[in-house]
């Protein structure tokens, strides 16, 4: 028996129409979400791991002794802002040489420290450090990224010299160091 | 009727492929930004970092000559801290309520410090209790 082959075109052109309905189906119900890699937080992601690897440097002491203070707590302890500025920027900027960088990172640090109170736990904050960008930089910018470490103070009157305030008279003292990170 | 004209079907059929597997490419690719902001989220919404900030403070602080006092002075700390700037809480403690130079546990060799770790930002609940050996 021989198979009628006529009408082969035919039946291409059916096949063909039905995937087409099909795609057109199935794009028109996807157009209700939309991604872009932007909306995806990956460089959110990434920005966030480098800020948090950039201060866990900082933040290592050079000898391996216990409470030994790193470069990071006596940054804060001195208050000595363009310490840190030269140092988190060199940290943010590096690179393996493979590929060009796009040097486009600006941050803002702030110091947060409990106080002595009356009434329970207070806590201040103080302008810290920030990027030396433009002025345009500090006003048109992608969402800030949040990174944050605690560091140890081995003594709290320089807190209290440096920044107006302090939980403690003397000795040890945690503060919080919070940077916002963007991309200008 | 006239008689349908078959010849070049092959290339006909070859370009509807063609066609066809390029749309099936592009939804493909599409997908790619939703495959990584799963991934981004999970990894931004576990605080890996600063539960690791902790531990490290707290391994750092045992074993010393930290006294209790001070121990519950950085846990005031980073209570208040976390609870105003980071929206977690955190809390911790070292050897329990059974505080002493000489660690909870010990054995032939080692005393064996005791960390305990809590830590809640409402949509991570994270605890963690490790052993820190420290040599006799």
């Amino acid at each position: 028996m021989v198979m009628n082959d006529e009408g082969q075109l035919y039946t291409i052109e059916g096949i063909t129409a039905g995937v087409i309905m099909l795609i057109t189906a199935f794009t028109i119900f996807n157009t209700g979400v939309v991604y872009t890699p932007g909306d995806a937080h990956i460089s959110d992601m990434q920005i966030q791991q480098l800020g948090y690897d950039a201060l866990l440097m900082m933040d290592t002491p050079d000898e391996n002794g216990p409470m030994y203070e790193s470069d990071l707590a006596t940054m804060i302890r001195t208050d000595n802002g363009s310490w840190f500025a030269s140092v988190f920027s060199s940290y943010l900027t590096k690179e393996t040489g493979a590929t060009d960088i796009v040097d486009s990172l600006e941050y803002n640090a702030t110091v947060y420290n409990r106080v002595a109170s009356g009434t329970g736990g207070t806590v201040y904050s103080h302008a810290f450090s920030h990027s030396a960008g433009s002025a345009t930089s500090q006003v048109t910018r992608e969402p800030a990224i949040s990174v944050s470490r605690y560091v140890w103070l081995s003594d709290a009157n320089d807190l209290r010299s440096h920044y107006g305030a302090a939980e403690y008279d003397n000795d040890e003292q945690m503060v919080l160091l919070e940077v916002l990170i963007w991309r200008r | 009727m006239e008689a349908l004209n078959e010849d070049g079907q092959w290339i006909v059929m070859m370009g509807f492929i063609v066609a066809i597997g390029m749309f099936i490419l592009a939804i493909i690719i599409s997908q790619a930004p939703l495959v990584g902001q799963t991934t981004a989220e999970s990894v931004m919404e576990f605080p890996k970092n600063e539960v690791q900030d902790v531990r490290g403070k707290l391994v750092s602080m045992t074993g010393t000559s930290p006294s209790y006092t001070l121990q519950k002075r950085f846990r005031g700390d980073m209570a208040l801290l976390s609870m105003s700037r980071n929206n977690a809480i955190v809390t911790y403690s070292i050897d329990g309520g059974n505080w002493s130079s000489t660690g909870t546990y010990d054995d032939i060799l080692y005393l064996y410090h005791d960390i305990d770790i809590h830590y809640n930002n409402g949509v991570t609940d994270y605890s963690e209790s490790l052993l820190l050996p420290e040599r006799k």
